[in-house]
């Protein structure tokens, strides 16, 4: 199976490793050794070394100033879809994405880009705004959590590694989860 | 020939010029046998047809947004999403950075080329780049001219400014003015002169958004100075924004008091019925990119003073067809005020060469064909381009 992630970040070396970066990079190697062909798109120009045979294609995005978060990353979104065709090669049986910033862009792929068009797309929360944030009390947190329902909710899967963060899926979103208890169980349920 | 207009405004939701440009221009295209879809926003993701244009609405608030800009990317997102599945496109036509993002996706989606029309920069409205938000907007503004095949602008100052500010090299842009609508060429008043002023009182109108950069503030101390030398004149001031207060003060410490009349916002039929009453326009703007007020002036038949800045100077030929004075010089504008109230024959001669201005090359038919030209010659070079 070809399968295309997105997501904001993958790991570079002499970086400290983030929450997401570990994820991305883990679930992206149990999808390369179960015999799948991986790719991962994340914005910037880097193109880290080729990972337990995983492709990681880095987009540039030209914008440079955002006023905030949102902006970011609804803004680098398109930048890296407008573009990504000319980089990424053949067509995908599925997407994979990270976290709602990668949500927006395997949404936007699906919709505009010949090799995802057709595809089905999951989605791996490692939490939701009503965990990290305040959205009761912050416009920011407010508008990502909105953003979170709305982008959630046009997947095929969405998939968690935490119960908390499937059950906030479903109080506060109306998404429909699935808990998966670790990674290599996770990319055996994608894979399927 | 099939060319997607992606456009923040349409009618009937209109902020500024850029809803009526796309109205006037996209129904004109379609009569020289243009297909044309427009995509702009809406409350509800639904699709209508307005005389022959295809207008796509796209619901804009699916999401909770912090601020504008953050609104703009979520609506373009939408945008691009619903869109791109149109097919048979053969040219994208963006309007200013608001729908950038969406028009970049969708010319790499479709493999067509872009077409930009800028109708005013981030620079050049702010004076520069004072803020984060700002600096992004211009970024976009640079990305959109960097990803057009052409960039269309609406006059000389704007070549000047997205050659100096955007970096856009000059083969690559074309200017076409604005125009205005033909029919005004013919408008009959809806509403009396009795409304905004006495019979022997000499009309002089102001219309515009009440902020800095129109000049409101100029006409007004140019008006004092000329109520000093001839005591039946009136001032009617049409709009609205955020320096009517001081412009409220401004006027009861000159002691104007009902020599003025502020109206705010007016319909469209009660502004051209105003303008054709007056005897005088007066709009003298600090930063205009086009001025397509002074154009509607224009083709009323009236005399006009507009600025020495910009657009205006494209179009008003001073002394012939209009007056051309510095928006930061009140006796100047006084001083020609003056000389056009005083002397009907000049004020009428200048509005009868204004309107023939108007009527020779100002007209949205002809900017239409103007814009179908670059259409035809980009279309012709994409075949020969191996994308």
């Amino acid at each position: 199976m070809r399968i295309i992630g997105f997501s904001w970040e993958y790991p570079r070396i002499g970086l400290q490793l983030t929450d997401l970066q570990y994820l991305v990079l883990s679930l992206s190697s149990v999808l390369r050794a179960l015999g799948h062909d991986v790719t991962i798109v994340v914005p910037g120009n880097a193109n880290p070394p080729n990972y337990s045979g995983v492709k990681v294609i880095g987009i540039n995005i030209p914008i440079k100033d955002y006023p905030n978060v949102v902006s970011y990353g609804l803004s680098s979104s398109m930048q890296v879809v407008a573009n990504m065709r000319y980089s990424v090669d053949g067509k995908f049986d599925e997407i994979v994405c990270f976290e709602w910033g990668g949500c927006i862009m395997g949404l936007l792929a699906k919709s505009t880009q010949p090799c995802c068009m057709g595809s089905s797309i999951n989605c791996v929360v490692l939490s939701t705004e009503y965990e990290r944030g305040d959205p009761w009390n912050d416009v920011m947190a407010s508008s990502i959590a909105s953003i979170e329902g709305w982008i959630f909710r046009q997947c095929d899967g969405v998939y968690a590694v935490r119960q908390g963060t499937v059950d906030n899926l479903k109080n506060k979103y109306n998404v429909k989860a699935t808990y998966v208890p670790s990674i290599e169980e996770l990319g055996r349920v994608i894979a399927e | 020939m099939r060319v997607l207009h992606l456009s923040w405004e349409y009618p009937p939701h209109i902020v500024g010029g850029l809803g009526r440009h796309v109205y006037h221009i996209t129904h004109e295209l379609v009569k020289l046998g243009v297909s044309v879809d427009v995509a702009t926003i809406g409350y509800e993701d639904s699709h209508m047809s307005d005389d022959g244009v295809s207008v796509h609405l796209v619901d804009a608030f699916k999401v909770r947004v912090p601020d504008f800009s953050s609104w703009v990317h979520s609506f373009n997102i939408f945008m691009a999403t619903e869109l791109s599945h149109i097919g048979d496109v053969d040219l994208v036509h963006v309007h200013d950075w608001l729908t950038a993002p969406a028009g970049i996706v969708l010319k790499h989606r479709f493999k067509v080329p872009l077409i930009a029309t800028i109708h005013a920069t981030e620079y050049g409205r702010r004076g520069g780049l004072h803020s984060l938000e700002s600096r992004h907007i211009h970024e976009w503004e640079w990305l959109l001219a960097y990803e057009a095949w052409k960039v269309i602008v609406c006059s000389r100052l704007m070549v000047d400014e997205v050659k100096s500010v955007l970096g856009v090299p000059s083969d690559k842009i074309i200017m076409i003015p604005n125009g205005v609508d033909k029919s005004l060429l013919n408008f009959k008043p809806k509403y009396e002169r009795s409304n905004y002023a006495l019979p022997w009182e000499l009309l002089i109108v102001f219309y515009g958004r009440l902020v800095y950069e129109k000049g409101p503030d100029s006409v007004i101390r140019a008006f004092a100075k000329l109520l000093a030398r001839l005591g039946n004149v009136k001032l009617v001031i049409i709009g609205d924004g955020p320096m009517r207060e001081y412009l409220v003060n401004l006027v009861n410490q000159l002691g104007l008091g009902s020599k003025v009349y502020f109206t705010g916002r007016v319909s469209d039929d009660e502004l051209y019925s105003v303008i054709y009453h007056s005897n005088l326009v007066i709009l003298p703007s600090r930063y205009e990119p086009f001025g397509i007020s002074s154009l509607e002036a224009m083709a009323l038949g009236k005399p006009l003073i507009a600025t020495n800045r910009g657009g205006p100077t494209d179009f008003v030929k001073h002394m012939d067809n209009g007056i051309l004075a510095n928006p930061d010089n009140p006796d100047e504008i006084a001083y020609y005020a003056e000389m056009v109230l005083k002397d009907e024959g000049l004020a009428k001669r200048l509005g009868e060469r204004a309107r023939e201005t108007v009527t020779k090359g100002y007209t949205w038919d002809i900017i239409a064909r103007k814009t179908y030209e670059v259409y035809k010659a980009t279309l012709e070079e994409r075949v020969r381009v191996n994308w």
